[in-house]
């Protein structure tokens, strides 16, 4: 009780008294001042992993963890793990920064020590410890644990048997296979009628599917469906079972499966599938080629390296493979060719014209992002005005950067100076009819700059409560395919709403919008602008009589919906050096 | 090492298992098997916990619930003399469950296991209402987040018990030394609780009744309050249990009120989980003694739509003034998860009046979204009616992590309230005392060790 009581009060208000003598300016320093304790969503799951993770990249050293460059990161699974900081400490005090075989001795002693804390923590000690050797890829940290069990005879645990089966699938040895089998069996044994939670059937999955028994693989799926879905991991280890065993026609169930689920099959299930491609012969990594490209997957560095080795080791052609990357139009650094140009077809853009009034601005109640009323008189405004050139979401332009910094007395006059400068820049570039959205609170920003604007640009704006971007949106597709929007708004939650009516007019939707969304990336203090133009070309495999390009993904993180920017650029020996702006692509 | 694996079995029986363990588990001559244990332990060594169990088996009739005995344990119970022997998962039948459920359900319980044994956050047992929530979640996140819900709420209620505990030996104390003294000085004139007191003790059914006439006075001549119901389709489960508690909040401090409101429950579904929970929360609702109305139909059918105005954060117009001939409206919803406009897109299509509370005018904003929960509305309005002073109600309802604090403004002399003009300035840096609360508690700790030093 003392020990609880007034010193932790006491040591807390010093802090406090500390923390506030520290502080000088106003404003955003007085957000900072709360204590973690009196955090708004301290309870969130989502919330304590990212704090996890921050944590184990600070302190804890990943780089001396040895991982195939096939496998899943640790550091992912690392933020995912209860109790992580505590389980983590003993793991260091047992074997330090490097894999030991422990004795068995040492685990009862170690134990021992952690007896207090209570049955909870007991039970769930050698299945914690066996989590972390295998996040960590310690081998021999888990065969000390498994004849630690045997020695002193201790009950069966499935979560320290399923984990077993994980960590020998992920580090290779001579005898995984045999020692997986042997486990998987005893689990079996004690276990009897296959049923398994999601959590032990992939770790099973992770396991099994290199050894004999991988077609029991597909049975553990459909157990995982039963109480909840299948990840990707799951399902790209099966398919890698699968294609590692020749059995091309259930792997290629499951590539239609991930598709469907809008998932990529992890860099395993790649290998493995190139592996087969490879064995088959030069049509079936074309094949391979082809599903990817309609798929619109990525392949990892590791696949594609391999990939190179092999184009460049076929006798009859002589490729040549460059890693390169793209200009903004498309053009190839390597070869010079130009990508293909993403096309929006006529037809599907009337459709997702028609649908888009009904599906984003409506929704299911008018009301909540603008009245009949206004929705109205902005249709009627358009009808008459169009066709534009540019649209401009004027509040997210004056508003990025946080409009030329700070709030403030005069925070409406840089707003609308922004906002100005921007417009302006648009005008130079030749784009001669803009309409800019807006909200009625901005007739009260200064009138010279508004002033300016009035008498260069349509202008229109919306109520205080109503959700501008719809507009923005609404008015760049009224008038064609010719007219591009300028805003910085990723449309996410428009693109949902779209895809609940029909999930093609979502992917005609992201294809519009990759060609048509321009991007505000910095207006500079001598008032120049740098707009990031819409993409150009698709980002996806593509083949010329002469050449191949495969996009793929370095292994350095990606925005959220950033394409990578790395190619690789394989061409034929025999051809020509040439300027060819409009590649004949072959169909695979 | 036998005894790790007892976790799930209820904690009374536990500890009383822990004792004798520690007890008995060096000599190992347990011989007499009677009565069958109903663990679901993955890893039991049943040869320390059987004959335990005869003795203990009236108190723990099933695994999971300490009351009913309606369920049945599917496996049998394992016969071996062997330690290492593992002990077959027993798992649990529910009554009506389809056979395809049932395996569901066996799944499930399997899960419970592992996730346990991998040291996740789970509580130590579940009833039988809670294990047919868990079988509603359709994903393994999902199920790991109830599960970690469940057993936070495990872990409040022990500590509330210990603290409960700590409380009582202090009261203890404190009585003892209080009855040494008039032992001592049995003359003495002491005033209190328990002694000497020339006013009577008024018990909860004395307040009741008070509050009761004040309630039937605003019955017949008060200003309604309405709730308008209409949300639930827009919120979890979660999250309609919660509107119900604010409701029932609410009420109690409505009912504390020198001058309660006259509460309207309106658009109310009799049969959804709002409504569910609130009977839960207010036993008596819908009877002639509750005097809350609580109807199906709108509140435009009720009253006369001039009359109404809408309480919403998303309104363009600040309710400066109370008015006691409106009648105010308080959307029940609460929108953890997603939130929308909803409230303000329904008094747009039905062309009320909508108001926002003056927050920004009369206090400074610290941290967090500037909406409240319904019963720090609800008791705003109340004190409002009651003295006119926004700034008193604000400032006593507002969460005190939502405001800057005069502590805040003392320490650093940049800081200037936020206005520049008289009457938008926050004064109450100097009327409130900052930190009371916390100061009560550190007073309240240093009794604590001081009597507990003696």
């Amino acid at each position: 009780m003392q020990r609880i009581g007034p010193l932790v009060c006491s040591s807390f208000v010093r802090q406090l008294r500390l923390n506030l003598l520290s502080w000088k300016p106003l404003g955003k320093q007085v957000k900072d001042w709360h204590f973690p304790q009196r955090m708004f969503v301290r309870n969130s799951t989502a919330n304590q992993n990212r704090r996890q993770r921050r944590d184990i990249e600070q302190n804890i050293p990943l780089d001396n963890v040895i991982v195939a460059p096939t496998d899943a990161s640790p550091l992912t699974e690392l933020s995912m793990m209860p109790n992580f900081r505590r389980w983590h400490a003993i793991l260091v005090q047992l074997c330090g920064n490097a894999d030991r075989y422990v004795p068995s001795d040492e685990w009862d002693r170690t134990f021992k020590e952690f007896h207090d804390d209570g049955p909870a923590r007991k039970q769930s000690f050698y299945g914690s410890m066996m989590t972390l050797a295998c996040s960590f890829r310690y081998r021999k940290l888990g065969d000390s644990i498994l004849d630690h069990f045997q020695t002193k005879q201790l009950p069966f645990n499935i979560a320290v048997a399923s984990r077993y089966i994980k960590l020998l699938g992920r580090t290779a040895g001579k005898d995984s296979a045999e020692k997986i089998l042997k486990m998987y069996e005893s689990i079996r044994k004690h276990f009897p009628g296959d049923v398994y939670d999601v959590g032990t059937a992939e770790n099973l999955i992770a396991g099994l599917y290199q050894t004999t028994k991988w077609k029991d693989c597909f049975s553990l799926l459909k157990m995982m469906d039963f109480t909840g879905r299948a990840g990707p991991m799951a399902v790209s280890f099966t398919m890698a079972g699968a294609f590692l065993n020749k059995d091309c026609e259930a792997a290629m169930k499951l590539v239609g499966r991930l598709r469907e689920q809008q998932f990529s099959p992890s860099a395993v299930g790649f290998a493995a599938w190139f592996q087969y491609a490879k064995a088959v012969g030069y049509e079936a990594v074309k094949q391979m080629l082809s599903c990817i490209r309609d798929s619109e997957w990525y392949l990892p560095l590791e696949v594609v390296k391999d990939m190179k080795s092999y184009f460049e080791s076929l006798p009859e052609y002589k490729w040549t493979g460059k890693f390169t990357t793209m200009t903004l139009k498309g053009e190839c650094k390597a070869c010079h060719e130009y990508m293909e140009a993403i096309v929006v077809k006529k037809q599907e853009f009337e459709e997702l014209q028609k649908n888009f009034i009904n599906a984003v601005i409506e929704g299911s109640d008018v009301f909540l992002h603008t009245n009949p009323q206004e929705l109205q008189r902005y249709r009627d405004f358009v009808e008459q005005n169009k066709p534009f050139d540019v649209i401009v979401d004027g509040l997210n332009v004056a508003y990025h950067q946080g409009g030329g910094g700070g709030g403030g007395r005069d925070a409406p006059k840089r707003l609308s100076r922004q906002l100005r400068v921007v417009v302006e820049h648009l005008l130079k570039r030749k784009q001669k009819k803009i309409l800019v959205v807006g909200r009625k609170h901005m007739l009260s920003w200064p009138s010279y700059e508004m002033g300016i604007l009035r008498d260069k640009v349509h202008l229109f704006f919306a109520e205080n409560t109503s959700q501008d971007d719809p507009f923005v949106l609404y008015a760049a597709m009224t008038s064609g395919l010719g007219c591009a929007f300028l805003s910085g708004d990723l449309m996410r939650d428009h693109r949902f709403k779209l895809a609940l009516q029909d999930d093609e007019l979502r992917k005609t939707f992201l294809k519009w919008q990759r060609t048509h969304q321009m991007e505000l990336l910095k207006v500079h203090p001598d008032h120049t602008v740098t707009v990031k133009s819409p993409m150009k070309y698709v980002t996806t495999v593509q083949w010329t009589d002469q050449s191949l390009h495969i996009p793929y993904s370095s292994g350095l993180p990606l925005g959220l919906h950033e394409l990578p920017s790395t190619w690789l650029c394989l061409t034929k020996a025999t051809k020509f050096p040439n300027n060819t702006s409009n590649p004949v692509l072959l169909d695979l | 090492m036998a005894c790790s694996s007892l976790s799930s079995v209820f904690r009374q029986t536990q500890r009383i298992l822990w004792r004798r363990c520690a007890e008995y588990g060096s000599s190992g001559s347990w011989t007499s098997v009677e009565g069958r244990p109903t663990t679901r332990c993955l890893c039991t060594s049943r040869k320390y916990i059987k004959p335990l169990f005869s003795s203990l088996l009236c108190r723990s009739p099933a695994s999971f619930s300490s009351q009913t005995s309606t369920y049945s344990t599917g496996a049998d119970p394992p016969e071996s003399a062997n330690l290492t022997a593992p002990a077959p998962m027993e798992y649990i039948t529910l009554p009506g469950l389809s056979d395809e459920e049932q395996q569901r359900f066996r799944v499930l319980q399997f899960e419970f296991e592992v996730l346990k044994q991998s040291g996740n956050q789970v509580p130590s047992k579940l009833t039988e209402h809670e294990w047919r929530r868990v079988l509603t979640h359709n994903s393994r996140s999902a199920r790991i987040k109830f599960y970690r819900f469940l057993f936070k709420n495990e872990m409040a209620e022990e500590n509330e018990k210990k603290r409960k505990a700590a409380a009582s030996a202090i009261r203890e104390i404190k009585h003892q030394q209080l009855r040494r003294e008039v032992a001592e000085d049995p003359d003495a004139i002491r005033y209190g609780l328990n002694l000497n007191s020339i006013f009577p003790y008024i018990r909860d059914t004395t307040m009741l009744m008070s509050q009761n006439v004040k309630l039937a006075q605003a019955r017949m001549f008060g200003q309604p309050l309405v709730f308008d119901l209409d949300y639930d389709d827009w919120m979890s489960i979660r999250e309609q249990t919660n509107t119900a508690m604010q409701i029932r909040d609410a009420h109690a401090y409505n009912k504390d009120a020198r001058d309660p409101f006259w509460f309207q429950i309106c658009n109310a579904r009799m049969r959804g989980m709002t409504m569910e929970a609130l009977k839960r929360g207010i036993p008596n609702l819908g009877e002639p003694s509750c005097l809350i109305e609580v109807s199906e139909k709108s509140y435009l059918d009720l009253f006369p739509k001039e009359r109404l105005v809408y309480l919403s954060y998303n309104a363009e117009d600040t309710l400066l003034k109370f008015n006691p001939e409106d009648i105010y409206i308080i959307g029940g919803l609460v929108d953890k998860t997603n939130p929308k406009p909803l409230s303000m897109a329904k008094c747009k299509k039905q062309g009320l009046r909508r108001a926002k509370l003056p927050l920004d005018v009369y206090v400074r904003w610290a941290m967090g979204g500037k909406n409240l929960t319904i019963n720090q509305v609800a008791a705003l309005l109340i004190d409002v009616k009651e003295h006119g002073d926004w700034e008193r109600a604000l400032i006593k309802h507002i969460p005190k992590r939502k405001l800057v604090q005069p502590e805040d403004l003392q320490s650093s002399p940049g800081v200037q309230p936020y206005h520049k003009q008289e009457q938008y300035r926050a004064p109450y840096a100097e009327r409130y005392g900052g930190g009371r609360r916390r100061k009560e508690q550190q007073q309240f700790r240093s009794v604590l060790e001081s009597l507990l030093s003696q």
